[in-house]
């Protein structure tokens, strides 16, 4: 008596810490998203990454010019702007209203600061044909050499006529409000459309929209709560009767998407988004918030990541674009934006949790909530249940996902009957096969994921080999044999034996040999399923193979446990079939 | 409380309990791998890179081979976060081209992730050390955590040093290309529990013409063994034995780079497939648009089809523009293997540091994107490997000119035009 109560305790502390490897692996999965980004303040030798690119500066000025070299290497005629555009740098609305001429006239918009000069001298622009050769044209009071073509927004519209552009739409902004106002600027540029501040500027023969918190009869502003969110919903916009809108969403079919993030406390840095809109790689202006990027805009991104569906260089491809240094966009932002639009396999891919992701997910949720119904139920209607189900049941159940439940009620609605003195459940043999199962494979099967999940931790060992056995060296066939072993010592020792003990009255020692070939037996039933579903999901299955820091490392064994479970149940009929397991407890 | 339900919540409050202490156990495992507490400094980012970007292109690296290979570390890995960490560092000799070939071609791709750095044959340049310890290696989970791979004939004096460092190390040495060749071939299909099928062959007297490989085979990890002009290494013919299906066996350049006689011998281990071209730039341009699928296995109720070769033949895809006439040499163009590997997973295109060949120039015009609407449009993208004396300002505003879609939106059609003023609602 002595000896089996201190097998139990032994047993419930080996289960205990199996259950709490899984939970704490488990929930190591969201703990480390939420721990912070790294401290950006790295040694580096510049602040690009694969998926962006940014544009530098201390002040406008700078990273004007900075864009401006990319957008006109001006190293040849067709690298070269015919005009330049000139805004002072208070005047963001003047350079706004400006943004439409990029394409029609071939110009650079640039802010009238500092050494502008020197990057005008660098461009030599050409001159613009249809405005008389004028290389220089400054908006509003711009400050610019007496040469210079002086312009008001008003007259954007003629100059537009003039140079046989006739814009397609009009926008309405709200001049007071730069951090909506200013995202008309790169779809200003990309379209040629007119941007107005009043709609009474807005010609009657074009459709009119309205962008940030303007009011007008008849017109539903494009707008969201916040500047961010008002970003993001001018991005999705399409009317697909007129064509007016980026229509980059995720009910687009596929498409290579540039996105440009800016600052909106520098509204003479974010205007010149609408250089970087009509070459190269158009896109929308979103909007950067903090050191981090804000969620909205993440869960845009996650939205309509890349995906491709046979090999990764077929695209699409995303972009990002970022205006100003680390004081206005951290590398810890620009390094979100970079994963966020990195492409991906589809099955992996998803808004902020791919498919499988989700699946696992659920999988594994269900199985923790059965888990706990069981511990419960157990305690309080089946107080004759032995230690060791006890304990299989609700491990069994963690990896079952929605049939652990059901599995558990087939066991015990049958009637109790007498056995030895032990209470003992009267069954079919396809039940009392499944309650063997149950007993075996929740205990074992579990002990082999836990295993398998430190091994993993610490790194999968291999041994490199090269005559046609070379595959037993290869980590997962080591890792399986590892958790194959350890969990047929555990199971033997710790629960098949006392259970054997408890059945047949005898003692611990007398029931020992006896015990194992049938630990062997079911455990091997067991991998028959589960290393090859292993093997099939993670090497061939799955685009990428998951490590145990995700979920569906998780989510591919819990499958694989239930796959073991029913694979090993003829065979443990079988082995009730010939008494030498139980079925009855 | 009943009391039967004591027990119950007494395991279950253990169980939470070691869950808890588990957790922070598993997270502090995870961040103690790299040993040194070494805060990063700030260095001001040189802006020679930043500024020479235009719309279509982004330039990376500089003269310098190791300067160059750490800038396309960076571009690669952010490692801010867990995500955009690499799970391992491979290191090369800078003077052997066949091991850095190897290297990158068989052990860079997945499972491994890891970008290329050099190493001098006896030192570690503080460029390189400092770049392994800004991007803390995770490890590889496939292989006992490995947070370096050393490749090639390096010396004791780096060993130690990343001794020193206490990271976890593998360190593949072999007498010759073709015998590391061999032990690279056992590791990684060991590793997979598979051998890739598909191997290309570079001949050690002429290396050059299968660089173009490199590049696929760090996005793909393909194989890769040498011949000789003289004949093939008896290490070769064991790596082209053990494929148990083809192999399909993939020959860069034309008969001046390995010869007829030499192709018709390796034919009799699998079947053999030329990428041909006169020139490093035409090899390179073929291949970027070269594509071999069909058979591989088949058996009964399944089967599997080869693929090998990038297979852009349309707009919206990416290119590596390199030069090992430059400076940085090959060097150069081998630092920029990891290019391939994430991100734009771009092909390689040879480039004179004044010239577009015509050949890349002819590639490009086929992959130029045309006027679409912006939910549908298609970019190109390309990076330029080196300073402005390996590739001019001038080649690369041309290449740049070369990829740009200079359309503009489609119209909307006419009928719609006449359509009432004030529209601007989602009908």
């Amino acid at each position: 008596m002595n000896d089996s109560f201190r097998v139990s305790v032994v047993g419930t502390t080996v289960a205990v810490f199996v259950a709490a490897v899984l939970t704490a692996g488990i929930l190591a999965v969201p703990y480390r998203s939420l721990l912070p980004p790294e401290d950006s303040r790295q040694e580096r030798l510049h602040l690009n990454t694969k998926n962006t690119t940014r544009f530098m500066g201390k002040d406008p000025g700078e990273i004007a010019a900075a864009v401006s070299r990319a957008v006109y290497p001006a190293v040849s005629p067709e690298s070269t702007p015919d005009l330049v555009i000139l805004y002072a740098v208070e005047d963001w609305q003047g350079g706004l209203a400006a943004s439409s001429l990029l394409r029609p006239l071939n110009a650079v918009l640039l802010p009238a600061a500092g050494n502008v000069q020197k990057e005008i001298d660098r461009l030599k622009p050409g001159g613009s044909v249809s405005l008389g050769g004028k290389k220089i044209l400054a908006m509003n009071k711009a400050p610019a050499k007496k040469d210079a073509l002086r312009v008001v927004p008003g007259d954007i519209l003629s100059l537009l006529e003039k140079a046989n552009a006739p814009p397609l739409h009009a926008i309405l902004v709200d001049e007071k409000d730069p951090a909506s106002a200013l995202l008309a600027a790169p779809w200003a540029a990309f379209s040629g459309d007119l941007i107005v501040f009043d709609s009474k500027q807005a010609p009657p023969e074009i459709p009119l929209y309205a962008l940030g918190d303007v009011r007008v009869n008849g017109l539903k502003p494009i707008r969201g709560k916040t500047p961010v969110r008002t970003s993001i919903i001018f991005a999705e916009f399409f009317n697909p009767d007129d064509l007016f809108g980026w229509n980059f969403n995720k009910s687009t079919l596929t498409g290579y998407r540039a996105f440009i993030l800016a600052s909106p406390n520098d509204p003479a840095a974010a205007l010149l988004s609408a250089n970087l809109a009509w070459r190269g790689k158009p896109g929308p202006l979103l909007w950067a918030d903090g050191n981090r990027l804000p969620p909205e805009i993440k869960n845009y991104l996650w939205g309509q990541r890349p995906a491709f569906w046979t090999t990764p260089s077929e695209g699409p491809f995303h972009h990002f674009w970022i205006l100003g240094d680390e004081g206005a966009i951290t590398f810890a932002a620009q390094s979100q934006a970079d994963y966020a639009v990195e492409i991906g396999p589809y099955r992996m891919k998803g808004p902020g949790m791919s498919g499988m992701d989700v699946l696992a997910s659920i999988w594994i949720a269900l199985g923790f909530a059965s888990s706990l119904w069981i511990v419960f139920h157990a305690a309080r209607f089946l107080p004759w249940l032995n230690w060791v189900m006890k304990l299989a049941w609700p491990l069994l159940a963690m990896a079952m996902g929605p049939f652990g439940i059901l599995f558990y009620w087939l066991a015990y609605r049958g009637p109790v009957i007498d056995h030895n003195g032990m209470v003992v459940w009267d069954r079919p043999l396809w039940l009392q096969g499944m309650a063997a199962t149950a007993g075996s494979v929740g205990i074992g099967a579990q002990i082999m994921v836990a295993t398998g999940f430190l091994i993993s931790i610490s790194g999968l060992p291999m041994v490199s080999g090269r005559g046609p056995l070379f595959w037993l060296g290869s980590p997962m066939v080591l890792v399986m044999v590892a958790n194959f072993v350890v969990a047929v010592i555990v199971a033997w020792l710790l629960y098949q034996t006392p259970m054997l003990s408890m059945f047949h009255g005898q003692s611990y020692k007398q029931a020992l040999p006896g015990a194992l070939p049938i630990v062997l037996v079911s455990m091997a039933a067991a991998s028959l399923a589960m290393f090859p579903a292993m093997w099939w999901l993670m090497m061939w299955n799955l685009p990428m193979m998951p490590q145990e820091e995700n979920i569906l490392w998780f989510g591919v064994m819990f499958f694989s446990v239930f796959l073991a479970f029913l694979v090993a149940w003829p065979f443990n009929c079988l082995l009730v079939l010939s008494r030498r397991k139980s079925g009855l407890m | 409380m009943q009391n039967r339900y004591i027990p119950v919540l007494l395991t279950l409050a253990g169980t939470a309990l070691a869950a808890i202490i588990f957790l922070e156990g598993i997270i502090s495992h995870e961040e103690s791998g790299l040993k040194p507490e070494r805060k990063p400094g700030v260095i001001a980012p040189t802006p020679v890179d930043q500024e020479l970007a235009t719309v279509n292109t982004c330039r990376v690296g500089s003269y310098d081979p190791i300067q160059t290979a750490v800038a396309v570390s960076q571009l690669m890995y952010p490692a801010t976060e867990e995500e955009n960490s690499p799970g391992a560092v491979v290191l090369v000799n800078r003077d052997n081209l066949a091991e850095a070939m190897l290297a990158a071609s068989r052990i860079q791709h997945f499972p491994v992730n890891a970008p290329l750095l050099y190493v001098e044959r006896d030192s570690m340049p503080g460029l390189t050390r400092g770049e392994i310890l800004r991007l803390k290696p995770e490890g590889v989970m496939m292989d006992g955590n490995t947070q370096i791979y050393l490749v090639g004939n390096i010396g004791d004096p780096v060993l130690e040093e990343i001794r020193d460092l206490g990271l976890i190390l593998r360190a593949f040495k072999a007498s010759d290309p073709a015998a590391l060749s061999e032990k690279l071939d056992n590791w990684t299909s060991t590793m997979h529990g598979d051998h890739r099928n598909a191997v290309v062959i570079a001949n050690l007297d002429n290396l050059l013409p299968a660089v173009p490989s490199v590049f696929w085979n760090a996005h793909m990890g393909d194989g890769l063994a040498f011949v000789k002009n003289t004949g093939i290494p008896e290490e070769t013919k064991r790596i082209l034995n053990r494929r148990m299906n083809g192999p399909w066996i993939y020959l860069f350049g034309d008969e001046k780079v390995i010869s007829v006689h030499i192709a018709r011998e390796l034919g009799s281990y699998g079947h053999v497939i030329r990428i041909p071209g006169t020139s490093l730039s035409e090899i390179s341009a073929r291949f970027a648009g070269f594509h071999d699928t069909g058979r591989d296995w088949g058996a009964w109720i399944w089967e599997g089809s080869r693929s090998f070769g990038w297979d852009m033949n349309e707009s919206g895809h990416n290119v590596i523009c390199v030069n090992p006439d430059g400076p940085g040499g090959w060097q150069n163009v081998l630092a920029a293997a990891t290019l391939s590997h994430m991100g734009k997973h771009a092909a390689a295109l040879v480039v004179g540091r004044d010239d577009i060949p015509a050949p890349v120039a002819d590639f490009l015009r086929g992959i130029r994107p045309c006027a679409a609407l912006p939910g549908q449009q298609r970019l190109n993208h390309c990076w330029i490997v080196g300073g402005e004396d390996t590739i001019s300002r001038v080649t690369q505003a041309g290449l740049d000119h070369l990829l740009e879609n200079s359309g503009g939106i489609p119209e909307p059609r006419p009928e719609s035009k006449k359509k009432e003023k004030k529209s601007g609602k989602r009908s």
